[in-house]
């Protein structure tokens, strides 16, 4: 027998194909092979469709969009200010260093970012925490620290509301915090070093 | 609000427009890009060894990175397998942070050894995907109908919704399975 077509392989997969094509199979490896591939890729899109999104997260990441996208008439999000700071220049104007508290305020949230040394000389750790005094707001969702150009970097924020992202390099981020439909974006954080002058 | 699972299929609106729509604030173009490869980006996290929560976790912020960096992607083109290498970072990193003995180095995704096999068997997925998206509407209704609903719909009941008779059900599905392929091996020409 010649080897098997396409057709009959996709037959043999879905149980339908005839005898002779079963004998042939279990006799060539070239014709095994190309079923598995066959086999490999209907699992794969099975899989996929089981991972279908649903309402929720498809809204989820409509309201993300929303936000943080490039639309005109964006909904209105939280921008966070700085409202207190360790050291005593505005944030804008030096970098971080490290073990400095900054606290910024957005809506009902508050947010403290500390940098952190590191073991590396040219990265910090960012430690932070949201916290809000309004009880029917829970905190938990994502962080992420947005260079200009760059990997973004994110974190589970905690029950606690307590983050922890390492190795970041110095320099200029956009914090964004993401829970559910609320946002809060900070613009300007400046991630330094102590061996920054 | 319910939970209903939407069609991950049948759409065929190619990826650099949809990419380039929601570069201008098409809010629509990112809900069709998320159905379309929301999937893929779950299926690549699970493959990877997250739950389900965790999945979900990853979808989150691979849509915020992309969101974030949808300007800096070069070729639109290549939106699928974008999309699933951020995943499998992302799913990496889920685990390091939550569950570190996990993987079987403490290390960054990066220098995870497992990393790299999960690369070209997450690029696969991804081709695999990009591929169907290319299909005719046609052959995504029946591909979807007949070979991934659990359990599919008999040939009689698509022929009937089709407009087709029964006995031509089969070999059109072939024909679809053939052109799936087609693609496949064309996107791994042109290197997506």
């Amino acid at each position: 027998m010649d080897h098997l077509t396409e057709a009959h392989i996709i037959d043999l997969i879905e149980g339908e194909g005839p005898s002779e094509a079963e004998a042939h199979l279990a006799e060539c490896s070239q014709c095994r092979s190309a079923q598995r591939l066959w086999q490999e890729r209907i699992e794969s899109l099975r899989e996929m469709s089981r991972e279908s999104l649903d309402d929720a997260e498809l809204h989820r990441l409509r309201v993300l969009y929303r936000q943080l996208g490039p639309g005109k008439d964006q909904a209105p999000r939280w921008i966070a200010r700085l409202v207190r700071s360790s050291a005593a220049a505005p944030a804008a104007a030096r970098g971080v260093a490290s073990g400095e508290i900054m606290e910024y305020s957005a809506g009902p949230y508050t947010l403290m970012l500390r940098v952190g040394a590191q073991g590396s000389r040219s990265t910090v750790s960012v430690i932070g925490q949201i916290a809000t005094n309004d009880r029917d707001r829970g905190i938990g969702g994502t962080f992420a620290l947005t260079p200009p150009n760059g990997r973004v970097r994110l974190s589970d924020v905690d029950q606690f509301g307590e983050f922890n992202l390492p190795e970041v390099a110095p320099g200029s981020y956009r914090g964004t915090w993401w829970f559910g439909d609320q946002i809060m974006v900070v613009h300007d954080v400046e991630i330094g070093t102590d061996d920054e002058p | 609000m319910s939970h209903r699972r939407h069609d991950w299929t049948v759409d065929r609106q190619l990826d650099q427009e949809l990419v380039k729509a929601c570069r201008r604030g098409d809010e629509e173009a990112w809900v069709v890009l998320w159905r379309r490869y929301g999937p893929l980006v779950k299926s690549v996290s699970r493959r990877i060894g997250c739950d389900s929560e965790e999945a979900r976790d990853v979808l989150q912020r691979v849509a915020l990175v992309a969101l974030e960096k949808l300007d800096s992607l070069r070729d639109p083109k290549k939106l699928a397998p974008w999309l699933a290498g951020i995943a499998r970072f992302q799913s990496f990193e889920i685990i390091r942070e939550r569950r570190p003995a996990a993987l079987l180095q403490e290390d960054t995704a990066v220098s995870n050894p497992r990393y790299d096999d999960e690369m070209v068997r997450t690029e696969d997925l991804a081709r695999l995907r990009q591929a169907f998206a290319q299909l005719e509407e046609r052959c995504q209704r029946l591909l979807q109908r007949l070979m991934l609903k659990e359990p599919p719909d008999s040939y009689q009941d698509v022929a009937r919704d089709e407009n087709l008779s029964a006995t031509s059900i089969g070999p059109i599905r072939l024909r679809c399975m053939k052109r799936l392929g087609k693609l496949i091996e064309k996107l791994s020409r042109s290197g997506s």
